[in-house]
C-alpha cells in the first residue's frame, strides 16, 4: 500500500489531524503539526505492512494472552483508609465538592 | 395514533449492593459529605484497576431471568469513551455488542395487559456499567454557573442499562411497561427506586417512519408519559405544517413540561469501544444461572396467581395488592394473624391504602403493623365496633401505628351493646328533640333520624339494632302515654 | 568492604554481610549516597531522590527488625524505583509535566511487597515520558546518560534504573516492560532486566501505558539479584484482575540454585528471522556467547515469518491502549492543573493535555485514537490482535519442542544522544527483538553478553509462560561464562 494511496483514502492529513484532536482533546503546536504530517504517513504505511497478511477473518483476535477469567469479589464494604485531603491532593475544591469547568460548550 | 413508536432506555442502579461494581467503597453514598465514599479506583488515579463485584453479576441475572432474556455465555466489560467532568477515567467500563464483546444478555421480553389485552414489549440487551459522578452548579443553572461542582461519590455505583425495541406505541403503555418493569425489580430486591437517582430513563420516539427523537434523563414514570405526550404532539405539529422533523436529543424540562433541543444527533459520538484489557472475561455458567434461578424471590406475576390460590382472593384484589410490593408483604404478614382473608384485602386495598396516600407515608416509614389491621378486623368481627368507627380510627392507626384495641380503650370508642346504658341514651336524645318524635309516631321511617341522632351522640357507638329496638319501645311508650 | 565494595556489591552478598552486622546497613546507604553525589550530574538518573536523612530513619527501622530476628529477604537493599510506579508519599511523575507534583495517596502492590521485605526506596528513576520511548530521551525534564559512555542513551524507557545500577546508584530497581523498556536498558547498561510472565507481577500501581502488555520488571546487576528480587514481588494480587491465580511466594533464588547444580540440557530455539539486520560487532558478540551455549546445550535454528509483522501489530495495540489509559488526564482530580472558571470542559482538558503532554505521548494517543475510531477499528486495531495470535500461536508450537528461545536484546549498539528519535520508525524499531515477548505474554530476559567496542551487547532468551526459573538458568550460564568481564562502567 503506497502512500498515495492511503493519502487519498484519509483525505487530507490535516483534517485527519484535527479530527484526531478533536476526537483526543489535544492540540499540537504549529511545530508539532508540521512534523506529525510527514510522521503521520510514515507510521501508517509502517501499519500497513500488515495487509500483507492477507484475508484474516478467520483468525480469532487475541484480547487478553491470559488463559484467566477476571475474579470476582464479595460485597462487603471496605471504607478507604486514605484521608480524603491526602485521596485528592493538590485539586481545586469548594468545600467538599471538585471544582471543574463549566459542562456547556459557548 | 398513526405509527408511533416508542423505545425506553432505562438505568437503574443496583441498589440492593452493598459496594460498587469496581471497587469496595460503602454504596450508601446519598445524603453523605460529597466525595467522602470514594478511592483510588473509584477516582480514576493512574494506576489503579478494577475488581468485579460479585453480587452485582447475581442480580443482573436476576432481572435477565425475570425479563425471560438469553444470557451471554462470557461476562464481558468495554470501554465506552466520552470525555466528561463527572467521568473519572473518561471512559466509562460498560458492556457492548461488537468484536470481542457481548452484552450480559439479549432477546427478552415483558408481557403487559393493557386496556385487557395482552402486550408484549421486547428487550433488547441488558447491560452492567457503572454510574458517573454528580455534577452540580453553584447558581443552580448548568447555563448560568462559571463553573461546576463535583461529588464522585457515585462514580462506580453498579448501573443495569435496560433497553427496549421500539415495541412501545403510546404514552399510556411506556407508563405500564415502567410500572410493571419496577414492580419486577422491587420484587427482586434489586432496585429500591424510592431512593433519589436511582432510576432514570431515555426514551426514543418516531412519528411515522421519520427521524428518531431521543428524550434524555427522565427522572419519573410520570414524567415519562408526560414527555412522550409532550413530543407527539410536538412532532405531529411540525409534520401538518409540512416540515422535516430533525433526529435530535432532547432534553424534558419537568418544570415547564417542554422538551428541548440538547444538542444536535448528527454527529454520532465516536466511542471507540474496545474490551477491556484490566478485565478478562468471566464463563457465565449453566450451573450459575441455575442457583441464581434458585434463589429468587417470587415474581409479580407468580405472585398474584399464589395470591389467588392460596387466599381465595380475586384477580383484582391480587393484582392491586402486589402492584406495590410493600403492600403485597404486609397483606401476607396480616394474613398470618387473620384469615379472612376477602375482608383483609378489601380493607386493605380500599381505607388503608387511602390514607397511606393520603399522608404521603412512605413504605419504610410506615408505623402500622399488619398485626394492627388484624385485630381491627377482629374487633370487628366480635362486634364491638362498628364499621363506622372502624373507619374512623384507620387513619391514626395509620399515621401513628396505635394498636386498634388500646385506641379504642381509650377513646371510649366500644359499641354500646349495654341496654341500660342505650335505654338511658335513647330517652335523653328523644327527650331532646321532641319534633323528632312527632315524626317518628306519624311516619314509621322517620325513625331513621332518631336512630342517627343516638348515633351521633354515640359517636357512632350505639349497637344499630338495639337502638333502634330501644326507640321503638319507647315511641310505644310515647303512644301509650 | 569498601565504599566502592558497597557500591558494585550484589544484594545477594549484602543480604549475606548484613545478616551478621545489621548496623553495616547505614555505612552501606552513606556509601551509595556519597556515589550518587559523585556521579549523578552526569548520569542524572534520578527524578526524585528521597533525603538521605529520610532514608536512614526507615533503615534504622529495618536493622531494628533484623536485630529482633526478623526474616527480611532484601533488608536495607537500596532500589531505585521507576518514576511510573505510584509510591505513596514520594512524587511520582511518569516523567511529564502532566504528573511533575502529582504525589499518590497510595503504594504499588510492588512497592508495598518491597517494603516488607525490608528493602529501602531511594529514589524514582527518569524514564521516557509515560514510558513511550526506547532511549529515556522523551522524559519531559532531562534526558538519562549511559554510563558506559555519556554521549549515548542508556535506552528506555526504565533508563534511569538502568543506568542507576551501572553507575552503582542502587543494588535493585524495578523498571516497568511494555515493549522491551526493562530489556532494552539492561542490554545496553550491561545489566540484567527479566520482564515476567503477563500476570506474574501486580501491575496495581503501575501507572498504565499498555493494558494489555505492561509488566513490572526486576532488575540488578546479577541474575542471582534479578532472582531475590522477583521473589519478592510475583505474588497473587486480588486487586489485579489480570493477576494469575497463585499460592503464595516462589522461591526463584532457590530454583535457580538448583538448576546450577543440577545443570540440565536445555532446547535452544534460534528464530531465525530475529537475527537479522543487526550491526556486525553487536552479532559478533552474540554469536560468540550462543556459540559457547550451544556448544553444551541443544540448539536449532526455526523459522517463523511471521515475526516480521510483531513490531506493527505492537504498536497498533500499544498505541490503542495508550490513548485509553491516558484519557483520564484532565487535571480535575490529580495533576496538571488550569483556571476552571468560565472554561468549558473542552477547552479546560485541551490545554491541561496539550500543556501536560510531550509531543510523542501526544501522537501516540493521537494515533490510538485513530486505531480505534470507527471505521478504522477492524482494519488496524482488530487486525493488529489477530495478528498477535498467529504469533502466539506460532511460538506455542516452539515452546512445545524447545524450552527457550535465545535471541538478541537489541539489533544494535547504544546509539547517540539526539540520534535515534529523529526518526520514528528508526526508534521503533530498535523494539524489533523485544515486542514478541509483550504481544504473546512470555517472559524474556536480558543479560550481559559483552561488549562491542566498548559498549554493552545483550543477550535475551524467551520462555513459555511461567518459565522464569530456565531464565535465569539461562542467563547464569552466560554469566558464567563471562566471569572475570569487566562490568563496571568507565565512570
Amino acid at each position: 500500500m503506497g502512500c498515495s494511496h492511503l493519502v487519498k483514502e484519509l483525505g487530507d492529513i490535516e483534517d485527519v489531524i484535527r479530527h484526531l484532536e478533536r476526537l483526543a482533546l489535544i492540540k499540537f503546536t504549529d511545530d508539532e503539526r508540521v512534523k506529525l504530517s510527514s510522521e503521520i504517513r510514515k507510521i501508517l504505511n509502517f501499519f500497513n505492512q500488515l495487509n500483507e497478511l492477507g484475508d484474516l477473518k478467520d483468525v480469532e483476535p487475541l484480547f487478553h494472552v491470559l488463559d484467566i477469567e477476571s475474579p470476582l469479589r464479595d460485597d462487603e464494604p471496605e471504607v478507604c483508609s486514605i484521608p480524603a485531603s491526602e485521596l485528592l491532593s493538590n485539586v481545586l475544591r469548594e468545600g467538599s465538592y471538585v471544582k471543574g469547568p463549566r459542562t456547556v460548550t459557548g | 395514533m398513526g405509527d408511533v413508536r416508542i423505545g425506553l432506555e432505562i438505568h437503574v442502579q443496583i441498589t440492593a449492593l452493598k459496594t460498587k461494581l469496581f471497587c469496595p467503597c460503602p454504596a450508601d453514598y446519598r445524603g453523605k459529605e460529597p466525595n467522602s465514599h470514594v478511592c483510588p479506583v473509584c477516582l480514576g488515579l493512574p494506576g489503579v484497576l478494577p475488581v468485579i463485584n460479585r453480587d452485582a453479576v447475581k442480580y443482573a441475572a436476576m432481572v435477565a431471568i425475570a425479563l425471560n432474556c438469553k444470557i451471554s455465555d462470557r461476562l464481558v466489560f468495554v470501554r465506552k469513551h466520552y470525555f466528561y467532568p463527572d467521568m473519572p477515567k473518561n471512559y466509562q467500563i460498560s458492556q457492548y455488542d461488537g468484536v470481542g464483546s457481548t452484552p450480559f444478555c439479549r432477546e427478552g421480553f415483558l408481557k403487559l395487559t393493557i386496556n385487557g389485552h395482552e402486550k408484549i414489549v421486547r428487550i433488547r440487551r441488558i447491560n452492567i456499567e457503572e454510574d458517573p459522578g454528580r455534577i452540580t452548579y453553584p447558581t443552580g443553572d448548568i447555563a448560568t454557573s462559571p463553573y461546576s461542582l463535583i461529588d464522585y461519590n457515585r462514580a462506580g455505583i453498579a448501573l443495569l442499562e435496560i433497553v427496549t425495541e421500539p415495541d412501545i406505541e403510546s404514552p399510556q403503555e411506556a407508563r405500564a411497561f415502567l410500572t410493571k418493569l419496577i414492580n419486577i425489580l422491587e420484587h427482586l430486591g434489586v432496585t429500591d427506586t424510592s431512593l433519589e437517582g436511582s432510576f432514570r430513563v431515555d426514551a426514543n420516539i418516531s412519528l411515522g417512519g421519520g427521524s428518531r427523537v431521543e428524550i434524555k434523563n427522565i427522572g419519573s414514570i410520570k414524567d415519562v408519559e408526560r414527555a412522550l405526550a409532550y413530543e407527539i404532539l410536538r412532532q405531529r405539529t411540525i409534520i401538518e405544517r409540512g416540515g422535516i422533523v430533525r433526529r435530535e436529543t432532547r432534553h424534558w424540562d419537568p418544570v415547564r413540561k417542554v422538551t428541548i433541543t440538547l444538542r444536535a444527533k448528527e454527529v454520532e459520538e465516536d466511542y471507540r469501544y474496545f474490551p477491556d484489557p484490566d478485565l478478562p472475561p468471566v464463563r457465565i455458567t449453566s450451573e450459575f444461572i441455575v442457583s441464581v434461578r434458585r434463589s429468587m424471590p417470587e415474581l409479580p406475576d407468580m405472585r398474584i396467581e399464589r395470591f389467588m390460590k392460596q387466599y381465595g382472593l380475586d384477580r383484582y384484589h391480587s393484582t392491586v395488592l402486589v402492584s406495590q410490593k410493600w403492600l403485597a408483604d404486609f397483606f401476607e404478614e396480616a394474613a398470618k394473624h387473620y384469615t379472612r382473608y376477602k375482608k383483609l384485602a378489601d380493607i386493605l386495598i380500599t381505607d388503608f391504602l387511602r390514607w397511606v396516600n393520603e399522608y404521603g407515608i412512605k413504605p419504610h416509614e410506615l408505623r402500622a403493623r399488619p398485626i394492627h389491621i388484624a385485630r381491627l378486623l377482629e374487633l370487628l368481627d366480635k362486634g364491638l365496633i362498628s364499621i363506622k368507627i372502624a373507619k374512623e380510627i384507620m387513619p391514626e392507626i395509620v399515621r401513628s401505628g396505635s394498636d386498634p384495641e388500646k385506641l379504642i380503650r381509650t377513646r371510649g370508642l366500644l359499641r354500646i351493646t349495654n341496654r341500660d346504658e342505650l335505654q338511658q341514651i335513647v330517652r335523653e336524645v328523644m327527650r331532646s328533640n321532641p319534633k323528632a318524635v312527632e315524626d317518628a309516631l306519624r311516619n314509621p321511617r322517620a325513625i331513621n333520624y332518631i336512630v342517627g341522632l343516638v348515633m351521633k351522640r354515640t359517636r357512632g357507638r350505639a349497637d344499630p339494632k338495639l337502638t333502634i329496638e330501644l326507640i321503638k319501645n319507647e315511641l310505644q311508650r310515647y303512644k301509650a302515654s | 568492604m569498601t565504599k566502592l565494595d558497597y557500591v558494585y556489591a550484589s544484594a545477594t552478598e549484602l543480604l549475606t554481610y548484613f545478616r551478621s552486622d545489621p548496623d553495616k546497613i547505614l555505612d552501606y546507604l552513606e556509601a551509595i549516597y556519597d556515589r550518587i553525589r559523585k556521579v549523578e550530574a552526569k548520569v542524572r538518573s534520578y527524578i526524585t531522590l528521597r533525603s538521605r536523612e529520610e532514608v536512614e530513619r526507615e533503615a534504622e527501622n529495618v536493622v531494628k527488625r533484623l536485630k529482633q530476628g526478623e526474616d527480611l529477604a532484601l533488608a536495607g537493599i537500596a532500589v531505585a524505583v521507576k518514576d511510573n510506579i505510584s509510591t505513596r508519599g514520594i512524587r511520582t511523575t511518569c516523567a511529564s509535566r502532566m504528573l511533575e507534583n502529582y504525589v499518590p495517596p497510595y503504594d504499588a502492590t510492588a512497592v508495598k511487597l518491597l517494603k516488607e521485605s525490608g528493602a529501602v526506596i531511594i529514589g524514582k528513576t527518569n524514564m521516557d515520558e509515560f514510558a513511550m520511548g526506547s532511549t529515556t530521551e522523551t522524559s519531559a525534564f532531562f534526558p538519562t546518560r549511559n554510563p558506559w559512555d555519556l554521549e549515548r542513551v542508556p535506552g528506555g524507557s526504565s533508563g534511569g534504573s538502568a543506568a542507576a545500577l551501572a553507575a552503582g546508584e542502587a543494588s535493585l530497581a524495578l523498571g516497568s516492560d511494555t515493549g522491551g523498556s526493562v530489556r532494552c536498558p539492561a542490554a545496553f547498561t550491561a545489566t540484567v532486566g527479566l520482564k515476567p510472565t503477563y500476570g506474574l507481577v501486580s501491575r496495581f500501581g503501575l501507572i498504565a501505558y499498555a493494558s494489555s502488555l505492561d509488566q513490572i520488571g526486576p532488575m540488578a546487576r546479577t541474575i542471582a539479584d534479578v532472582a531475590l528480587l522477583l521473589s519478592v514481588i510475583a505474588v497473587h494480587d486480588p486487586k489485579d484482575s489480570t493477576s494469575i491465580p497463585r499460592n503464595g511466594k516462589t522461591d526463584y533464588y532457590f530454583k535457580l540454585e538448583e538448576l546450577m547444580s543440577s545443570r540440565p540440557r536445555l532446547r535452544i530455539a534460534v528464530v531465525k528471522e530475529l537475527w537479522r539486520g543487526l550491526e556486525e560487532d553487536v552479532e559478533r558478540v552474540l554469536h560468540r556467547i550462543l556459540d559457547r551455549i550451544c556448544g553444551e546445550h541443544t540448539c536449532d535454528e526455526v523459522s517463523i515469518p511471521i515475526t516480521r509483522y510483531a513490531l506493527p501489530a505492537y504498536y497498533i495495540i500499544a498505541m490503542a491502549e495508550a490513548s485509553s489509559n491516558l484519557a483520564r488526564y484532565d487535571g480535575l482530580r490529580y495533576g496538571l492543573h488550569v483556571d476552571v472558571e468560565g472554561r468549558s470542559w473542552i477547552e479546560v482538558f485541551t490545554e491541561v493535555r496539550s500543556r501536560g503532554f510531550g509531543f510523542e505521548v501526544k501522537k501516540r494517543i493521537a494515533l490510538g485514537a485513530f486505531i480505534l475510531s470507527a471505521g478504522y477499528q477492524e482494519q488496524y486495531y482488530i487486525r493488529a490482535l489477530r495478528v498477535r495470535r498467529l504469533l502466539k500461536n506460532e511460538f506455542d508450537r516452539v515452546f512445545k519442542r524447545f524450552d527457550l528461545v535465545a535471541l538478541p536484546s537489541m539489533p544494535i549498539k547504544p546509539p547517540r544522544l539526539g540520534e535515534a528519535i529523529t526518526d520514528p520508525i528508526k526508534l521503533y524499531t530498535m523494539d524489533i527483538d523485544t515486542v514478541i515477548a509483550n504481544l504473546i505474554g512470555s517472559p524474556a530476559i536480558s543479560v550481559p553478553a559483552g561488549l562491542a567496542a566498548t559498549l554493552p551487547v545483550g543477550i535475551q532468551f524467551m520462555g513459555p509462560p511461567l518459565s522464569e526459573e530456565k531464565l535465569l538458568y539461562a542467563g547464569a550460564l552466560v554469566e558464567e561464562l563471562r566471569r572475570g568481564a569487566a562490568l563496571k562502567p568507565p565512570i
